[in-house]
């Protein structure tokens, strides 16, 4: 696959969600199965937003732990529209399974929650985008 | 044991080697010699003998329980005494809830409380309610202290002399409880409990002003029954470090933090008995037993010949240890019973003053109040029905554990050695190695994980399909309306701006942007402050325009990229 463009991934959290092994071990991961990985931090939607079109990204992950994914989720994809930007949208974290088919209806490409394998996660990303730019 | 002894041993071990050799040939070992490793990837014999532990003197290395220098605990009769608290992390909803939630664990045999209050942005400064920063986010799992009619409500009916609380994240959380105790009667050289903020010094360098040093300070001269300087390490090892750097970090990191104390002109001996701290306990039962007694000894030493030390209640290290939350899984969620339950073992057995075993439904969801029960239970049947508490540190001795508690300290003292060199855990370069060591460590154990090295039940192996019962198997989720509580919070806290003296508020004010700005200790200003019902934001604005902009309460603001990144990574996560 020489010539294809690595994924550009904007990884991200809420500022008031800790516990970050897992956002740690996806940044070195998914790095080291050739995702370009932009380190966030902690980040408000509209801040999200902001970076992820400046910084020309592939993928916005958002990582979710004590916060409501359906309030926040919407939220982003709200402030998303109103900058035109068409950005998939991959969760992880603390995610109610009942929450997944009402995330994935509002548009999210895909939920992670603890136990995924990272070679999942990266094998997702490379393929949707395949699939989108071709 | 004398040299004729020794060399029985030595005999026998040969004849054993031989015999494993043989045996082995025939039916060998599940995986190669060079793969049985603990958990921190210390690699293990099959067998341990005198021979391992020759080097160890018993007097001065381990010695007896309650002496110096803590090897086997830090109370002389272990837990026949006392059983270790029981603190499991909880809060939801405003702080009436939150007491009702309270009440109930106590209720349930709960013995001490750390507040799960979220006030913490990522600096650790609480905001009001009605900031942006909550929506979508408080109340779920976490309750929102904005004011001081919040604290008398949250600690209402509870027996503070009994009753261990964890007194929030930062100064204004100490100023609020002490002020809601004092007007409940409360003495406060009598409380007891302790801060939960931890201390950090990248981001407020200067010792003067730095509210966690105020805290500290403060707490040693009006009280001295709180336990004032917290050592978090529990949230280190939560984001991927292994049990030996979890050893560095509490020594390094103790030792920094007690330095700058020490600045304020306090004697070692005044503070160092209310040191207090949080660790983490993973599921390897012998590494996580020895490494809690490697730490007490080096941390004894440490307080005796490096601070010089002469109180013994200073050379004691008392902890906290909460379950290792990372390997609890959403496949097969009752699998995460028995995790819970093993590390619980392991913390006991490795002399722990307190305990919380994290709930089998956190990665599904924010906690059920029937979970939390069920952990309240885990710790009663190690308590009651296990003999654990029988004898004190009964792996004492075993050649396999003290051998594993003296490597841990070997390596974990490299560590540290080299932390030291780079100017102290909570410099800048110490800070940034350290997190190199946390990244590669918490990626190794993932990687292992995906290639099936290590074997995750029910995550790489054992794997079920979705419909099973095992794996579909979902607890009572909490469904808790968090927007309806937030609601009544911002109408609460709505009322309190307009029922209070805010004439009063308004002089408060101005007290407390002089002491800011003097960077005077802020603790006693505070606790006078808060009584006029001036709110944590309003407070936190008042820091932001004494101090700049170092104090605000986001971390983007760190023009270098590496501040920021550690500041998130090791002092402003929860």
């Amino acid at each position: 696959m020489t010539g294809e463009k690595k994924v550009r991934l904007l990884l991200t959290k809420h500022p008031l969600d800790g516990h970050e092994s897992g956002y740690n071990i996806l940044t070195r991961g998914l790095r080291e199965l050739g995702i370009e990985v932009i380190i966030g931090g902690s980040q408000m939607t509209n801040e999200i937003v902001d970076t992820a079109i400046q910084e020309d990204v592939d993928f916005i992950g958002y990582r979710i732990m004590a916060g409501d994914p359906l309030f926040l989720v919407q939220d982003l994809f709200e402030r998303l529209k109103k900058k035109g930007a068409d950005i998939p949208v991959v969760i992880g974290g603390i995610i109610r399974v009942k929450d997944i088919p009402k995330l994935k209806a509002m548009g999210v490409a895909e939920v992670y929650i603890p136990g995924s394998l990272l070679s999942e996660i990266a094998n997702f990303m490379k393929n949707y985008k395949r699939a989108r730019t071709t | 044991m004398n040299q004729k002894d020794m060399k029985k041993i030595k005999d026998g071990r040969k004849d054993y080697d031989e015999l494993v050799a043989r045996s082995i040939a025939k039916n060998p070992e599940a995986k190669p010699e060079s793969e049985y490793m603990t958990d921190s990837w210390i690699p293990v014999n099959r067998l341990y003998t005198p021979l391992d532990v020759e080097h160890i003197d018993f007097a001065k290395d381990i010695g007896f329980p309650g002496e110096y220098p803590y090897t086997r605990g830090v109370f002389a009769s272990g837990y026949r005494t006392r059983a270790w608290n029981r603190r499991q992390v909880a809060g939801r909803g405003p702080a009436d809830e939150c007491n009702q939630l309270a009440k109930y664990l106590i209720s349930q045999g709960q013995t001490a409380f750390a507040l799960h209050a979220g006030t913490n942005a990522d600096s650790k400064v609480p905001q009001d309610t009605d900031d942006a920063i909550y929506a979508g986010y408080a109340f779920r799992d976490t309750t929102k202290m904005d004011t001081l009619a919040d604290w008398e409500e949250l600690i209402s009916g509870i027996d503070l002399n009994k009753f261990h609380w964890m007194a929030g994240e930062f100064a204004i959380d100490l100023a609020m409880f002490v002020a809601a105790a004092e007007k409940q009667g409360y003495d406060r050289r009598k409380l007891v409990g302790g801060t939960a903020g931890k201390v950090r010094l990248i981001s407020y360098p200067e010792n003067k002003g730095n509210p966690w040093i105020d805290q500290v300070e403060f707490c040693t001269r009006e009280m001295p029954n709180f336990n004032s300087l917290y050592i978090d390490v529990g949230n280190v090892r939560e984001a991927g470090t292994n049990a030996i750097q979890e050893i560095a970090w509490t020594i390094a990191l103790g030792m920094d933090c007690i330095r700058e104390v020490m600045k304020r002109d306090l004697a070692i001996d005044s503070f160092g008995h209310r040191i207090h701290f949080y660790h983490r306990v993973g599921s390897d039962i012998f590494e996580e037993a020895a490494k809690f007694r490697a730490m007490r000894r080096m941390w004894a030493r440490m307080m005796k010949e490096y601070f010089g030390a002469k109180d013994p209640r200073s050379w004691r290290l008392r902890t906290h240890a909460q379950s290792y939350g990372p390997v609890f899984a959403a496949k097969q969620p009752l699998n995460n019973i028995i995790r819970g339950t093993v590390q619980g073992i392991a913390a006991v057995l490795g002399g722990v003053q307190s305990l919380a075993v994290d709930t089998f439904d956190e990665p599904l969801a924010m906690p059920s109040d029937f979970a939390k029960v069920l952990s309240l239970r885990t710790q009663q049947v190690l308590e009651h029905e296990s003999g654990l508490v029988n004898v004190v540190d009964p792996l004492g001795g075993s050649y396999y554990v003290e051998w594993l508690t003296d490597t841990l300290e070997k390596e974990a003292q490299k560590i540290v050695d080299k932390l030291e060199e780079l100017g102290g855990a909570c410099k800048i370069p110490a800070s940034a190695y350290f997190l190199q060591l946390m990244r590669d460590s918490a990626y190794r154990y993932q990687k292992e994980i995906d290639t099936k090295k290590r074997i995750h039940v029910g995550v790489n192996e054992y794997v079920m399909d979705e419909d099973d019962p095992m794996t579909s198997y979902a607890p009572e989720l909490i469904d808790y309306d968090y927007k309806a509580a937030m609601k009544k919070q911002i109408a609460r806290l709505n009322k309190v701006r307009r029922e209070r003296d805010n004439a009063a508020v308004e002089k408060a004010k101005k007290m407390l942007l002089d002491v800011f700005r003097s960077r005077e200790n802020m603790m006693p200003p505070l606790i006078e402050a808060v009584q006029t019902y001036i709110s944590s934001g309003e407070i936190i604005k008042l820091l932001v325009e004494a101090r700049g902009k170092q104090v605000g309460p986001r971390a983007e603001q760190y023009a270098d990229r590496l501040v920021s990144e550690i500041e998130l990574a090791i002092y402003d996560w929860y």
